[in-house]
């Protein structure tokens, strides 16, 4: 086993790809939060998400050889987590929110938080790859050369879809930055 | 962007997320699990063995040959298999009775490599020149020039991502790119595909293309043929509004098709044929078999007149019918085609996954593993059940949930149904299915959000049991939604809390979310198993 106490940054790479498990966490490990977020938003189910993020990470563990940029970590990782998702996508024709989050009505809400709700329930309505490009341009706040590098959609792609999202929870843009 | 906007849809994502947060210690468990997963399988090191000893055997064959003859012949070199891939061009190559692989992606990297397959062995490819690395190439052998030909697709290692216009040729010993006059602008936002039709004697590639017209961008169907120098744009009067996988029986070419757009009136697969002149759509004469996740694959079995289906079964088309089949082993989902030289369909690896790269065999009823995986099977994830009854299911599901109170199970199903799903200290979500897959249910603690888009849709409220007040209603009723009620088996589902507990992330909170949702039961059926729930 390599220890990685007297590795840098740049040593993590190849270390985690000779097999040193504590390299492989300090790599991808920073990456299993929002990877498991991400399959939320696509999967909205926090078993299948969880279970998306585990297959991944073995696939990120038997391929982590064949990453040639070491410093894109994040977009390698988070595109295996969006394939897992794409794969394991049920047959469901609705959505399901599991909450907490929906909590018991109460009639006394002020209308700030009934319209805070109606965005969460538009937000929930939107398709799948709709509200991956919102969680991971505004949520993660990632360029959209990134978010379209992660589903695999060309960024002009991801810039028109991040509007169309935005139109269809009926909120305004004034500008997106590629 | 508005900050405004960012700080709306962050904070809705915020709420939406705090309702599944990280499961403690996911990242120990799963950095543990991955590096404690085999980075190969314990086959390789015997088969390295023997394609070494394959390899040694021939390499001498080579050296005795070399000395008989003054001509080399060139050494047979199989390989392990090709690594598992996702989204690659796979096609039969008839001249040389080849399977051919290209590209793809795996594990996140996108791939340029050539394979070929040749019922038994698996070989590596060397091409002098090759396609650059893509995924979701369209591909098709030409049986008038006898090449295997490849068109775009898309490859996304770069900054910028640029669907490709690009053609090539596979002569079985290198690739050669082609220089037409015309070709398509298609989009791999929905991957083409490709197919020879042997009626009129060409290759024909369907596709979307965007088309902006003023301020809004469609996506406009495109069928071109190719004459071996040059594409040419047809003009069929109809074509299908979706993309699936074309096949030809020998006669005819056939493209199938999921539903367009939203699949709630339910989802059925479609089929349309190549006339000369336009696609026209296929009759069935029983329910086809639903299309499910969105991942299907097909071929056509010449050596028994059927198409075959995989969609997670194994499904037969023939005389109009579909037929579900019960083989032994359920392969993935893989890229399939008829494979002349062993009289069969075959299916390789998964085609929207990584999780395989064997070849199957069908043999009219089982599939046989004719070279197997090297990737390591994936254990069951905790929770998971089925398939299996549903009084089996029922027990697993009662000795497992126990922190959130009532669970209700339905005590009256249509008969046939089988169980499967997952289930966990606080949560449950069962799904039954009839054997035929028409028939579907699906109860899960949890509320349900009706996808949008359809105006004819019914959103109501229902009195239901003793349910708490939903947003802006009275206590007792539930939100009953029916995507097309003029369906009488559309999809249908019922939410609405039911008064108990509810541990979520560590929290109790009183009231259960519940979802009941079915497609393909009659509106007495579905209300049958709601009004059963014990």
């Amino acid at each position: 086993m390599v220890t990685t106490a007297s590795l840098d940054d740049s040593g993590l790479v190849p270390a985690a790809r000779a097999g040193d498990e504590r390299a492989f966490d300090a790599v991808v490990g920073p990456m299993i939060a929002p990877g498991y977020r991400l399959a939320v938003v696509l999967l909205r189910d926090s078993g299948e998400a969880e279970d998306a993020v585990q297959e991944a990470c073995v696939k990120a563990w038997r391929n982590l050889r064949t990453l040639r940029d070491d410093a894109a970590v994040r977009t390698w990782f988070l595109s295996i987590v969006a394939n897992q998702c794409r794969s394991m996508r049920r047959t469901r024709w609705w959505s399901v929110v599991r909450h907490g989050l929906l909590e018991i009505s109460d009639h006394a809400r002020s209308s700030a938080v009934e319209d805070e709700l109606d965005l969460e329930s538009q937000l929930s309505r939107l398709p799948d790859t709709d509200r991956a490009v919102l969680f991971l341009f505004f949520y993660l706040d990632l360029p959209l050369s990134e978010v379209g590098r992660i589903l695999k959609i060309t960024p002009e792609a991801a810039k028109s879809r991040v509007h169309r999202a935005v139109t269809r929870l009926r909120l305004s843009m004034t500008e997106v930055k590629t | 962007m508005s900050d405004p906007t960012r700080e709306r849809i962050v904070a809705t994502f915020d709420r939406e997320l705090a309702s599944t947060p990280l499961p403690p210690g996911l990242r120990e468990r799963t950095i543990h699990a991955a590096v404690t997963a085999p980075r190969t399988s314990p086959r390789e090191p015997r088969l390295l063995a023997l394609v070494a000893a394959v390899v040694a055997l021939a390499v001498i064959a080579t050296l005795v040959l070399t000395h008989q003859q003054a001509s080399p012949v060139p050494a047979v070199k199989p390989s392990g298999p090709p690594p598992p891939r996702t989204d690659a061009a796979v096609t039969y190559d008839a001249a040389r009775g080849q399977l051919v692989v290209f590209g793809g992606s795996t594990g996140g990297r996108q791939l340029g490599d050539t394979w070929t397959w040749d019922g038994k062995n698996w070989r590596h490819e060397r091409p002098p020149v090759s396609p650059s690395a893509r995924m979701s190439a369209a591909s098709a052998y030409d049986q008038v020039h006898h090449v295997v030909v490849l068109f775009g697709g898309r490859p996304t290692g770069g900054p910028q991502i640029v669907d490709l216009s690009d053609t090539w040729t596979w002569n079985g010993q290198t690739w050669t790119q082609q220089h037409p006059a015309h070709s398509p602008k298609l989009s791999y936002d929905s991957p083409a595909t490709m197919g020879f039709d042997p009626a009129s004697r060409s290759l024909l590639l369907f596709g979307f293309a965007k088309v902006t017209t003023g301020s809004s961008t469609n996506m406009t169907p495109q069928t071109w043929s190719w004459s071996g120098s040059d594409w040419t744009q047809l003009n069929p009067p109809a074509m299908p509004q979706s993309i699936g996988d074309m096949f030809s029986d020998g006669r005819h070419l056939f493209l199938t098709a999921p539903p367009a757009g939203v699949s709630g009136a339910g989802s059925h697969f479609q089929m349309s044929e190549w006339d000369g002149r336009s696609w026209v759509g296929v009759a069935s004469q029983n329910v086809i078999p639903p299309y499910g996740s969105g991942i299907m694959s097909a071929a056509f079995d010449v050596q028994r007149d059927e198409l075959v289906v995989l969609n997670g079964d194994t499904w037969t088309w023939s005389q109009s019918r579909w037929r579900r089949q019960h083989p032994t082993q359920q392969p993935p989902t893989g890229y399939m085609m008829y494979f002349p030289p062993l009289h069969e369909v075959i299916s390789f690896g998964e085609r929207w996954g990584e999780s395989s790269n064997a070849v199957s065999g069908w043999n009219g009823a089982d599939w046989i593993v004719l070279t197997p995986s090297t990737v390591p099977p994936q254990p069951t994830p905790a929770g998971r059940f089925g398939p299996s009854t549903p009084a089996a299911a029922e027990t697993f599901i009662r000795q497992t949930v126990k922190s959130s109170s009532p669970v209700l199970l339905p005590a009256w199903l249509p008969a046939g149904m089988e169980a499967s799903g997952l289930a966990t200290a606080d949560y449950f979500d069962v799904t039954y299915l009839n054997d035929q897959r028409d028939k579907s249910i699906e109860v899960l603690l949890g509320a349900g959000s009706p996808p949008p888009g359809d105006a004819n849709s019914s959103d109501t409220y229902v009195k239901f049991r003793n349910a708490l007040a939903l947003k802006y209603q009275r206590p007792g009723y539930a939100e009953y939604f029916v995507y097309d009620p003029s369906n009488p088996v559309g999809n249908r589902f019922l939410t609405w809390i039911e008064p108990g507990t509810m541990s979520v992330g560590g929290s109790t909170s009183s009231g259960v979310w519940y979802l009941v949702g079915a497609s393909g039961l009659t509106d007495q059926e579905f209300w049958q198993v709601a009004n059963s729930l014990r």
